[in-house]
């Protein structure tokens, strides 16, 4: 058991991809094992990934950028901007604002924050808002794309334990909120420190670009009722939502638009690719583990220290912000969730509670250097040096910790919703 | 071998990377056609959520080869980082080795997998297993995943090159610019 968790470290140590070096480990069990064949690595591989609900992930990424692509990010913003922009930094809480609207779209958080950077970042330099806090806005609040649905962390944890994908994704609405309202907060206290001016609110301006955005609002409404009305699966929806995109793309830019989506499905697929050869070989990993009984020799182990559910959690975050340190945030769940659910199971923890709290903390780690890919998503495309965004991102890192402490000492903050809204498990 | 090279980016991009999206966008059809199949007509196909799944996964199996060669998958880089970011020619020249260790050690293991992967497809084949709705049989599926991982093994063929090439003081196989936004990940 140590041999095989000693050369995981090792191959990831020494670069090898993860997908690569957790089937390597696997593979050495089994060619030393003489009642196992090395065909199961194959096997294993395709049957992990070989379910319809995992098709959501690539759809609900096909369909994020299909939304890019027609525009929609700029009508979001300025939408946004009519509704709270007069607030003190105002723009600032619109950015928030058109976050947690493009999240309810994409799902994906550097893809959030790199197309938020290109439009809010020059706008908010010239309403005098210094570079630190509007890179460090930007970084954090792509984060929320991760708990407002649909979201490929909830998908990839519903899929590992076999949670209702539906029920997690109604877990992360108020969590999200409350990520929102928490960067909000922090961006209007730091304008009022600064005195950045502020706007004025202007109802004529309000109804056209409510108008305007009414179509990309109108995505999340198919895919959230739909869900909630038990008309899709989390599949069916996110290729709903595919349809949905096509159509509004189709309607604003025509031929452009069917020539644009070869180039669009290929980004899709390529994101898509990375995110299944892990999960595949995390198919083959928990082979290995089920093998080793690596689940229950560390449930007995932790049950054995006695540690309380909350002491649990509080360990596993420490576990998560180290990680966060080093690997993307898909690698982070896929990773430690096959062997700590069991314990969590064995320590009576919500299943549900579980997947936002860690989901808060990936949301967390994709602004914790070095690997804080929010942070290099954001410098890059704003040209911000990266200790301005690091910088930046302080406050609104402090705002996320308080949250996920309430989610922590507060469960149903997760799980009433899902509770309330859920009828039926698919 | 820089031909070589060419001929197989232009192999993937003219070739797997249509396939594969086409293979996308298609199933991405067929299921919102089955939903309205379902609520419009009152019945659906029973092949469907076979072919969505196993249609869509070998598009995504095609483009494994496709994300190696953009360097996209997932590794931890913590320490060739840090040696490069000493500025030193000789930590320089280990972090070079090290990624060159990783490709190497990928590639024998990719060679590997396809290895056991043969005789999966064939029994898949001799014994007619077949999807789940038993609308398809199960051996091109395989056939598929068995491609992404021999094609993700010749796209480390040359990185490996390269990187032999790199120790050696050469820039060989360089990668042409490309507008493809493809080449970034965005994960998460």
């Amino acid at each position: 058991m140590a041999l095989v968790g000693i050369l995981v470290l090792a191959l990831l140590l020494l670069s090898v991809p993860i997908g690569i070096g957790l089937s390597a480990a696997s593979a050495a069990y089994i060619l030393v094992d003489p009642l196992l064949e090395p065909n199961v690595i194959f096997r294993q591989f395709f049957s992990f990934i070989g379910r319809y609900s995992l098709i959501a992930i690539p759809l609900f990424i096909f369909a994020g950028f299909l939304m890019e692509r027609t525009g929609l990010v700029g009508q979001l913003f300025r939408f946004a901007d009519s509704l709270v922009g007069w607030l003190p930094g105002g723009f600032g809480v619109a950015t928030v604002l058109a976050c947690v609207m493009f999240g309810a779209i994409s799902g994906s958080s550097v893809a959030m924050a790199a197309a938020m950077s290109v439009i809010a970042i020059p706008e908010m330099r010239a309403r005098g808002y210094p570079d630190w806090l509007s890179g460090g806005l930007v970084a954090t609040a792509g984060g929320i794309a991760m708990l407002i649905p649909p979201s490929i962390i909830l998908i990839l944890y519903g899929i590992v334990t076999e949670v209702s994908i539906v029920s997690l994704f109604f877990a992360g609405v108020i969590p999200g909120l409350l990520l929102a309202l928490g960067n909000a907060l922090s961006v209007i206290g730091i304008a009022a420190w600064l005195k950045l001016p502020r706007g004025r609110f202007d109802a004529k301006r309000l109804w056209p670009e409510t108008k305007g955005a009414l179509p990309a609002l109108g995505m999340p409404v198919v895919i959230l009722g739909g869900l909630y009305g038990g008309l899709f699966t989390p599949t069916e929806a996110a290729a709903a939502a595919c349809g949905y995109a096509m159509l509004y793309g189709f309607a604003r830019k025509r031929m452009q638009f069917l020539r644009e989506m070869v180039p669009t499905a290929m980004r899709s697929l390529n994101l898509t690719a990375v995110i299944l050869f892990l999960v595949g070989s995390v198919g083959v990993f928990q082979f290995l583990l089920a093998n080793l009984y690596w689940p229950q020799k560390i449930t007995q182990m932790v049950v054995g220290w006695g540690l309380t559910p909350l002491g649990f959690i509080f360990a596993y975050m420490g576990v998560l912000i180290l990680l966060g340190m080093l690997v993307d945030g898909v690698a982070m769940v896929l990773l430690t969730v096959p062997v700590v659910f069991p314990v969590a199971m064995a320590l009576k923890i919500d299943p549900i509670q579980l997947a936002i709290v860690i989901t808060l903390n990936v949301e967390m780690g994709v602004v914790t250097p070095p690997v804080g890919l929010n942070l290099f998503a954001v410098s890059g495309t704003s040209k911000i040096p990266l200790p301005q965004v690091l910088k930046g991102t302080i406050p609104f890192f402090l705002g996320d910790l308080s949250v996920l402490l309430l989610v922590i000492f507060f469960p149903a903050l997760s799980t009433w919703l899902p509770g309330l809204l859920v009828k039926s498990v698919f | 071998m820089e031909k070589a090279y060419a001929a197989w980016r232009a192999f993937q991009d003219r070739v797997l990377a249509p396939v594969a999206s086409l293979l996308l966008i298609g199933c991405t059809l067929l299921a919102l056609l089955e939903v309205v199949r379902r609520y419009v007509f009152g019945y659906s196909f029973e092949w469907q959520q076979d072919a969505v799944t196993f249609f869509t996964l070998s598009g995504v199996f095609l483009y494994f080869a496709l994300s190696q060669r953009h360097g996209s998958h997932l590794s931890v880089t913590v320490l060739p980082e840090l040696l490069n970011a000493l500025g030193r020619p000789g930590a320089r020249r280990t972090a070079d080795a090290i990624d060159l260790a990783a490709n190497l050690f990928s590639l024998l293991f990719m060679v590997a997998v396809v290895w056991w992967g043969i005789p999966e497809v064939g029994d898949s084949f001799h014994y007619e297993t077949r999807t789940e709705s038993l609308g398809f049989p199960m051996w091109p599926f395989l056939a598929a995943l068995l491609a992404g991982f021999a094609f993700m093994a010749v796209t480390l063929v040359f990185q490996v090159y390269r990187g032999v090439q790199k120790l050696r003081g050469r820039a060989v196989l360089e990668e042409p610019e490309e507008e493809d936004e493809a080449k970034h990940v965005a994960i998460d």
